[in-house]
């Protein structure tokens, strides 16, 4: 096997994306009909799928724990070491976030059409890097910078458990900075309301820029996997039962 | 392909518990090996060393001269199954032969499917929904179309019915016999299986109490059959591991080898001597209050 077929987990990938377009055509269907509804029976001025994409935060998190603690043993019973398990997740990890990130976009993009049918007007209601839906460039890189720290704090968090059972409740704090860090560059005060009662305008956040957004999501995450690394490079694979 | 298993004085421990105390063996490799012990004895924390589930806390482990854990060049021709093969959670059996064909580059698909049709396992259910016996069958097909020149079966015929045991032995028997690999097996279920081995290693609290060919092992132990009187003549003096009796005649488990000069009395008292059942063996050997063990096990 060459170098790239070596590191590229074409079947973590396409296992995990299959599973995840399933998931999205039933989302995009549910907020849609929500939109409608609030539409048809009440006032729409917002974007409700604005609001529906924190589901996609949580979700993306999961898929990064569930490919530490599902697919590791998996790897390492068909005789593939940690170092090339590790190698794969990263790469899975930097290629699901934009994937994850192309279909929000796409979310907005499908709400535009319904709110345009409906004659709702198609506006964000909270600071993003974005100043609109249909700017999406910005809005891939929003999401984007989201996605992978959320991913690979879930990583994270995964191998912590996996390793430590409960003890693993100490990383959180620890997975949670890079979240903050991007969060604070985009959209702190609507998705970390405690944190965002803190005095915001000296962060940051506040000034919301792309570039700070994306150097936070590399920084955190190169962060993280270090971190991720350090706990599954020997990590014991668990006795059954 | 036979690769030669080196461990040398291997110890693992998990906190305070010793589960392997220096064990140290060499398998020559190309034979179905038994691995028996009783219940946390340390088999499962011995595989999972040979197949770099885990570290060796000390002590070495080696698969065809290189160290195992962590060395691809070595896992990729190791397989070590345990119950389901770690795809309990990871959707459906096609999904878990999905990664499995990815990640093995000696994975035989088409075995895989003769098998899943031989155990009869639905290819569309999850596999966290099958009961216990086919999640253990779905290991083994795991393990067999491997074709892992070292696989390892740890107690792989949990909840699997007698049925699909015995298809189990066959196929395992036949796979080996057309593609010769080292395979590993631990069991509790000795007599059931210990015809397909060749050569037993016996694990008792974390050290390796015996290793051995199975025909010698067999010979360690005699049965006297005979008239109940004869029989207890015969084997005053000697370490009996066992009675049967069926009316005035007596079956006597004798451990130790008979001399010639000993055989001689017997046939001449018409007693008949046969082979022992390992599984008696193995019980006088991991015995808690056995006062001699007998010389020489460790090896």
């Amino acid at each position: 096997m060459n170098g790239l077929a070596a590191i590229f987990p074409r079947r973590l990938l396409a296992a995990n994306l299959y599973f995840t377009l399933i998931v999205y055509a039933i989302f995009v269907v549910v907020v849609m009909g929500v939109a409608v509804a609030i539409g048809v029976f009440g006032d729409l001025e917002t974007s409700v799928w604005e609001r529906a994409v924190q589901a996609a935060r949580w979700y993306v998190l999961v898929i990064g724990i569930t490919v530490v603690r599902l697919y590791l043993p998996v790897y390492v019973a068909h005789g593939r070491t940690r170092r090339e398990f590790a190698g794969q997740a990263a790469v899975f990890m930097l290629l699901f976030a934009p994937a994850v990130s192309a279909l929000t976009a796409l979310g907005y993009l499908l709400e535009g059409l319904v709110y345009r049918l409906g004659g709702w007007p198609h506006q964000i209601a909270d600071r993003h890097l974005f100043g609109g839906p249909g700017q999406v460039p910005l809005v891939l890189a929003e999401y984007w910078a989201q996605y992978l720290v959320w991913v690979s704090a879930g990583a994270l968090l995964g191998a912590a458990f996996y390793r430590l059972s409960t003890g693993g409740v100490l990383l959180i704090p620890v997975a949670a900075v890079p979240v903050i860090l991007v969060h604070s560059a985009t959209d702190l005060i609507q998705v970390l309301p405690i944190i965002g009662r803190l005095p915001t305008p000296d962060l940051p956040g506040t000034t919301g820029t792309t570039g700070m957004a994306i150097t936070a999501a590399i920084g955190g995450c190169a962060l993280v996997f270090a971190l991720t690394w350090a706990f599954i490079r020997d990590m014991p694979i668990r006795n059954l039962g | 392909m036979s690769l030669q298993v080196e461990v040398s004085d291997l110890r693992l421990t998990y906190g305070e518990t010793v589960a392997l105390d220096g064990v140290g063996f060499t398998l020559t490799g190309g034979k179905i090996y038994g691995l028996l012990g009783r219940n946390g004895s340390g088999k499962t924390s011995l595989l999972s060393v040979l197949g770099a589930f885990r570290r060796p806390g000390a002590g070495s482990v080696r698969i065809g001269g290189r160290p195992v854990f962590e060395n691809a060049a070595v896992t990729r021709q190791t397989c070590l199954i345990r119950e389901a093969g770690e795809a309990s959670a990871i959707g459906t059996v096609n999904d878990a032969l999905y990664f499995a064909e990815a990640l093995r580059s000696t994975w035989d698909a088409a075995y895989a499917e003769r098998l899943l049709d031989a155990f009869q396992i639905p290819r569309r259910k999850n596999v966290a929904a099958l009961s216990l016996g086919k999640r253990s069958a779905l290991g083994v097909v795991l393990g067999l179309a491997s074709r892992a020149p070292v696989t390892m079966f740890d107690e792989s015929y949990l909840g699997m019915d007698a049925p699909s045991r015995y298809a189990f032995y066959e196929e395992l028997l036949a796979d080996f016999m057309a593609h010769p690999r080292t395979v590993i097996m631990s069991t509790h279920l000795i007599e059931e299986v210990s015809s397909l081995f060749e050569e037993i290693l016996i694990i008792d609290r974390g050290r390796l109490v015996l290793h051995e060919q199975s025909e010698a092992l067999r010979g360690r132990g005699v049965s006297v059959t005979g008239p109940e009187e004869e029989v207890g003549r015969f084997v005053a003096g000697l370490t009996v591991l066992g009675d049967k009796r069926l009316g005035r005649t007596r079956s006597a488990m004798v451990y130790g080898e008979l001399g010639e000069e000993r055989r001689g009395k017997a046939l001449a008292a018409g007693l008949e001597l046969g082979p022992i059942a390992i599984q008696d063996l193995f019980v006088h050997l991991t015995a808690r209050k056995t006062p001699d063990a007998g010389p020489g096990e460790r090896s």
